[in-house]
């Protein structure tokens, strides 16, 4: 009884195998469609990331840019050493020859700038849409260029623009507090070195932000919230009218609509939006890496500039390679999080 | 002959009316004047840029300091020199580093290559995907979105080392190479075509047509606006890419315009008017596309939700 069941087991699994090499053999015209893509990804998206994190275990230095896979009479002379965890250590520790650099502060930065911006962005996003959602949208289509802006013009050229602005002399943001002192006969200091001063504007517990932490703040606020305006103003159109009308019928004031139907009701759209919205936040690399160039004395540093800098500037291939996979385990906590606390937050919600 | 209290109703009506007319007629001023606070506060940098960019060096000093409307609105001694030696066009521009409509060509060939290889392999890996059978299938597919998340600035100290191995850093195709097979773009694709009924495809095979001319005639005819869609996104990237040129090209022969927008902002100090001009001339290409194709660019927009 047994033995039959067994063979019958063996004959089903054989079957199968059959089944799906059949399958194989009639689905390798499909292949050829794959194949040029699919054969590209490997070796551009695949194959590096493997090679990173090779050499983020050895000393990987300008030298040993000679060193090269697909020629073996090179592996010998020019293949870097081993160390290990070393180049890890060293990044977490802070211990790293480079002026400047502090681990702990660079995260912390990053995390505190990316909640500041995606926080500004959304509420100013929300209430710009909710201001502007008319029934008769007066100069839709204009309305809908100008904030395409934003996306069309390159983050080089805005932040560039907004470098200019701060300029302690002539920049435009100095000078209009000049006007604002002429008109109203106010005394706002006119000489603010909005980029470059190193006193932190607010003590206590934020005082590990300068005041270029603020600048960088006010121009990626104005660069961001037209992303979270578009996607709100879309969720809001799509919201029945009759929802509100039954509303005031139950004598429900305006604040009370807001938050009972508004935002419960393009909270879906919204959340792909924010979690979008902060991975860009957390690398984004124009916007302080063209205004304040990561200072004063690397305050302003995102994780994003600093790797660029320990290519760029510094050539140490190896401990870049090791702080590169250090910031994508930190961008794969903060997505699981992110989505931890989203699923949390619908359960509340249903 | 009417009573007074039919009088009464009348003017109580009238006063409604106009209570009404004027509420919306308030609600209208208030909602264009937050528009023009909105666009004023929106576009100045922006003015800032193209005003400047029809001046010569002498106005825009004459008109940056003190600030005043005329910072932003140019009103007189207009001239297009600027453009014409941001361009290389005339003698002034010969021999001086200002000339970048060598860099915008290199641009636009990157970003057109791009688009159309992109179009060529992403569109028939995204048939993969989306319409044929194939076991396994799924499984490739969660590979290619996991890849699709990790950020790009992350990856490109091995990006650099393998292209320096295959020979492409500072030439041309390293702007091209890279990026041609997008995970992002398959995925979107494959959203694109899955959306398409499989009956197509069957009645298709019904009347004898092979896997070719299905992609042919049946789904590339069908899913064009998210061809469209995905073919902007690629171009505004690839125009609009500076980390990696950055690195990857060190001739200035090869500059893309930005990092050649970039490099005009020297250590003695800019020529600001050509600079503003090449600033304009950067940005025009994709904000012309964009105003023309606002439909797939608002579509893109939704899109860019998925990714995350």
């Amino acid at each position: 009884m047994a033995e039959t069941s067994l063979q019958s087991q063996t004959q089903k699994q054989s079957g199968a195998a059959n089944k799906f090499w059949r399958s194989i053999k009639e689905s390798l015209g499909a292949w050829a469609y794959i194949a040029p893509a699919g054969l590209l990804m490997m070796f551009i998206t695949f194959f590096p990331q493997v090679f990173q994190a090779w050499m983020a275990f050895t000393d990987y230095r300008i030298t040993n840019l000679r060193f090269n896979i697909f020629n073996p009479e090179t592996w010998e002379a020019f293949a870097p050493e081993m160390v290990g965890f070393e180049n890890f250590i060293r990044v977490i520790t802070s211990s790293l020859a480079i002026e400047n650099y502090d681990f702990v502060r660079l995260l912390t930065f990053n995390i505190v700038w990316t909640i500041s911006n995606v926080f500004f962005h959304v509420v100013l996003g929300v209430i710009i849409a909710l201001a502007l959602n008319a029934k008769t949208l007066y100069g839709r289509r204009i309305y809908r260029a100008i904030f395409v802006l934003p996306w069309a013009i390159p983050g080089l050229i805005i932040a560039f623009t907004w470098a200019n602005m701060f300029d302690r002399r002539f920049g435009a943001i100095n000078q209009l507090l000049g006007l604002v002192n002429e008109w109203f006969g106010w005394a706002i200091n006119t000489d603010i070195r909005w980029l470059e001063s190193a006193q932190p504007p607010i003590g206590g517990i934020l005082s590990f932000l300068p005041l270029s932490f603020y600048a960088v703040l006010i121009a990626n606020i104005w660069l961001g919230w037209p992303f979270m305006t578009v996607i709100a103003t879309g969720a809001l159109q799509s919201i029945p009218t009759e929802l509100y009308e039954a509303a005031k019928i139950d004598g429900a004031s305006g604040w009370q609509q807001l938050w009972k139907i508004t935002v419960p009701l393009i909270r879906p759209a919204m959340i792909p939006a924010i979690m979008v919205g902060t991975i860009w936040t957390f690398n984004n690399f124009n916007v302080i890496y063209f205004i304040t160039r990561g200072g004063p004395f690397g305050r302003t540093e995102l994780l994003v500039t600093q790797a660029f800098k320990l290519v760029y500037e510094q050539r140490l291939y190896g401990v870049a390679a090791a702080f590169s996979i250090v910031v994508f385990i930190v961008l794969m906590i903060l997505t699981l999080i992110q989505n931890q606390v989203t699923h949390a937050t619908e359960a509340y919600y249903d | 002959m009417k009573t007074d209290a039919q009088m009464d109703y009348q003017a109580e009506h009238n006063r409604m009316i106009r209570r009404a007319r004027l509420k919306k007629i308030s609600s209208a001023i208030f909602t264009l004047l937050g528009y023009a606070v909105i666009i004023i506060i929106f576009i100045t940098p922006f003015l800032y840029v193209i005003g400047n960019s029809v001046r010569n060096s002498q106005q825009i000093w004459a008109n940056a300091y003190p600030i005043s409307w005329r910072s932003f609105i140019p009103y007189e001694g207009l001239t297009l020199e600027n453009y014409s030696q941001s361009l290389g066009i005339g003698d002034v521009a010969k021999g001086m580093s200002f000339d970048i409509s060598r860099n915008l060509g290199i641009s636009l060939l990157s970003s057109v290559a791009v688009v159309c290889l992109s179009l060529i392999f992403n569109t028939s890996a995204a048939y993969f995907f989306g319409r044929l059978r194939f076991p396994g299938k799924n499984y490739i597919l969660i590979f290619v979105v996991a890849t699709m998340m990790i950020p790009q600035q992350v990856v490109l100290v091995p990006l650099y080392i393998v292209a320096d191995q295959i020979g492409l850093i500072n030439s041309f195709w390293a702007m091209v190479v890279p990026w041609y097979a997008s995970p992002f773009i398959v995925f979107l694709l494959t959203q694109f075509m899955a959306d398409l009924p499989l009956e197509f495809d069957e009645a298709a095979i019904i009347d004898g047509a092979n896997l070719w001319q299905i992609l042919w005639r049946v789904v590339i005819p069908n899913t064009i606006p998210g061809l469209i869609t995905v073919s902007l996104m690629e171009f505004q990237f690839i125009w609009n890419e500076f980390y990696w040129p950055l690195i990857a090209i060190s001739d200035s022969k090869l500059f893309p315009v930005q990092v050649a927008v970039a490099s005009q902002f020297t250590e003695s100090g800019p020529n600001w008017g050509i600079v503003f001009a090449a600033m304009a001339l950067a940005s025009a290409p994709v904000i012309l596309l964009f105003l023309f194709l606002q439909r797939y660019f608002y579509e893109s927009v939704a899109m860019s939700g998925i990714k995350g």
